[in-house]
């Protein structure tokens, strides 16, 4: 116990990993925020300049950025409705309209608060629980990740807006999308059309900075005559009673964030998307109404995405599987060092689990302190005139396009979604499930398929197979739940307008 | 949430049919991947995904073309529609003369436009917002920026 506690304050006593670890959070924040910049990016980047270094210091510094870099996605969302990374997309849907009445510095106070009581929670569960949680993971069959993913399509129907048959296509087109480029179980080509430029697929980070950056510049542009917003920064920390008010929605984000961030294959995006979804569904009388500016909408993602981290860490550490993109990173950092991460990491190398513990914790204090100093500059951003603004959002759009893999290929892509989404929001179709459903569809289509071909494409087994699982079976009931609920709304809005 | 929003302009109906040749082509060229040898073809989803498209479309469609409102406001208004005129330039300046030139060039004409004159404001304005960019992500984090091949 004493030589755990002494490994968990290792890097809060020694000045100079105390230094990195701060200086990753700081450096994180501002990647996370600018779009293009991804934390998978950096982490990669970091571990060429780190594997001369020694392990605690390399670690430290890792820590840091993909903390604050999960959180720094939401500062470009409120600010400009450009997600600086995926995980931020969920959070954009209202934390734009806060910024647009105003009140972005509190929209981003928030973020900030929820996203460090998310990553406690998923450190918590990463320090307490993390067997058991891997336990959980390892037993999500193909079907579960199927369910999983049909319940974050399933937002589809609450960000439809005035139509739910025009936020269906969007869902759909989001798909479609998704599936472009070699299919990942049979290298089949889908939707390349003979081009080896769409073997790779398009990738999303572009698509969601042309649907929702580009196409809201434009639509900006409709009303050039509109005076700035002006923000109100003067209190920007969420008051006590505001965190003891969401803090039930807090906590079950933040579980979602655990276990999402703890499934092989998924990550914050997933993470945030679910929680959204879960927000909408049970929050009955949220600040706005959601997509309008409500807090909920930001406390949600913000904690699922934060509590999301501590939850990738954990197969990682116990199992030696990754839980999202970064953590597979940071698992190659490992093994440069000489760690194996893995069952027997906790038996060879327990310094190195509570030296991480400790870390991530000291990471999020650093976020806290970071996070909330700079918002009023930054929240000043959404004041200037849009002569200025528009052009300035076009060109962060390009070169955060360009600079994911240097290709001019996705700058036009980015920009042909950004026109197209343009006609879509024109036209009241909404562009959140467009982004919804290339995330998910490829997920679903892959676990379909897993889950059919385990069932030997018997589709009565296939069914069957939901009943093999008190998972499976959760799950299935709950989506059943879900789609029921749905229908008896629509039923009762129709009776009433009869 | 079934409330209209903003006033729309003129061509949703036409719009709404033009996704429902979108989603039918996405259809089609669904069922020509691989081969349906069973439920876990590689070509279900797109399909799928096509015909939802298709349906919910059709729907959007039939619905918008009952309603038959007037339209209000052109589809692309005069700032749009020279914005999306500098953008087209700016790709093909980003290929020809690198990110430099071509985003100076972008953000001075796009801002002068926009502000209708005030050309030292925009030059200054262009200027340190394409020496921040520069800044960021070539010295900071090394990203590669188009290079253009005129001043190479």
């Amino acid at each position: 116990m004493t030589d755990a506690l002494s490994y968990f304050l290792l890097s809060w006593t020694d000045p100079s990993l105390l230094a990195l670890t701060a200086a990753g959070t700081f450096a994180g924040i501002y990647i996370g925020a600018i779009p293009g910049l991804s934390v998978t990016m950096a982490v990669a980047i970091l571990i060429s300049f780190t594997f001369t270094w020694s392990v605690n210091p390399a670690l430290a510094l890792i820590a840091g950025v993909y903390t604050g870099g999960v959180y720094g996605g939401s500062r470009s969302a409120v600010l400009l409705n450009i997600p600086g990374a995926p995980a931020a997309i969920a959070t954009a849907l209202d934390g734009y309209p806060m910024a647009q009445r105003g009140e972005a510095g509190r929209a981003i106070g928030l973020a900030t608060v929820m996203s460090v009581i998310g990553g406690f929670i998923g450190i918590a569960a990463l320090a307490i629980a993390a067997p058991a949680i891997s336990d959980i993971a390892l037993a999500v069959a193909p079907r579960d990740y199927l369910l999983l993913a049909l319940l974050g399509l399933l937002l589809v129907g609450s960000l439809s807006g005035e139509s739910f048959a025009k936020g269906l296509f969007c869902g759909a087109l989001g798909v479609a999308l998704g599936l472009v480029g070699l299919d990942q179980m049979t290298a089949e080509p889908r939707f390349t059309f003979g081009t080896t430029a769409l073997m790779g697929g398009i990738p999303y980070v572009a698509a969601m900075i042309g649907f929702f950056g580009v196409s809201e510049a434009l639509v900006q542009l409709r009303r050039p005559d509109l005076p700035p917003i002006r923000q109100q920064v003067e209190r920007i920390v969420p008051p006590w009673a505001a965190v003891r008010r969401h803090a039930p929605l807090t906590l079950r984000s933040s579980l979602i964030g655990v276990v999402v961030g703890a499934l092989p294959g998924t990550g914050g995006d997933i993470a945030a998307l679910l929680a959204y979804d879960s927000a909408r569904r049970t929050v009955k009388a949220p600040t706005h109404p959601f997509g309008q500016g409500a807090e909920e909408g930001i406390v949600a993602p913000e904690s699922a995405n934060n509590a999301a981290v501590g939850g990738a860490y954990i197969p990682m550490l116990t199992l030696g599987i990754p839980g999202d993109a970064v953590t597979a990173v940071i698992i190659g950092a490992l093994f440069i060092h000489g760690l194996k991460p893995g069952p027997m990491l906790m038996v060879e190398t327990p310094h190195l689990f509570w030296f991480t513990v400790g870390n991530l914790t000291l990471a999020n204090i650093f976020l806290l302190v970071f996070g909330l100093s700079g918002i009023r500059v930054f929240a000043k951003l959404a004041e200037a005139p849009r002569a200025l603004l528009v052009p300035l959002i076009l060109v962060l759009s390009v070169v955060g396009t360009f600079a994911i893999q240097n290709s001019a290929t996705d700058v036009l892509w980015m920009l042909g979604f950004g026109v197209f989404g343009y006609f879509l929001r024109i036209y009241g179709f909404e562009v959140g499930p467009v982004v919804l459903g290339m995330i998910l569809g490829p997920l679903m289509d892959a676990s379909y398929r897993r889950a059919m071909i385990s069932a030997a494409d018997d589709p009565l087994e296939f069914v069957m197979g939901f009943g093999e699982s008190w998972i499976s079976g959760g799950l299935a009931a709950f989506c059943i739940a879900v789609l029921a609920q749905a229908g008896l709304k629509a039923l009762r809005r129709k009776r009433g307008r009869a | 949430m079934t409330a209209r929003a903003a006033p729309r302009p003129p061509g949703e109906a036409a719009f709404c049919w033009a996704m429902v040749l979108l989603g039918a082509f996405v259809t089609w060229q669904g069922s020509a991947i691989g081969h349906f040898d069973g439920p876990s073809a590689a070509g279900v989803f797109p399909v799928a995904a096509g015909g939802a498209m298709t349906l919910a479309a059709l729907v959007a469609a039939i619905s918008a073309t009952r309603r038959a409102e007037p339209g209000l406001g052109p589809v692309l208004p005069r700032d749009v529609a020279a914005i999306g005129v500098l953008v087209l330039g700016y790709m093909a300046g980003l290929e020809a003369l690198g990110f430099v030139a071509a985003s100076l060039a972008f953000l001075f004409l796009a801002i002068l436009w926009l502000q209708r004159g005030r050309v030292l404001r925009a030059g200054l304005v262009a200027a340190l917002a394409v020496a921040v960019v520069w800044v960021v992500f070539r010295m900071v984090f090394r990203v590669v920026l188009p290079q253009g091949w005129v001043f190479a």
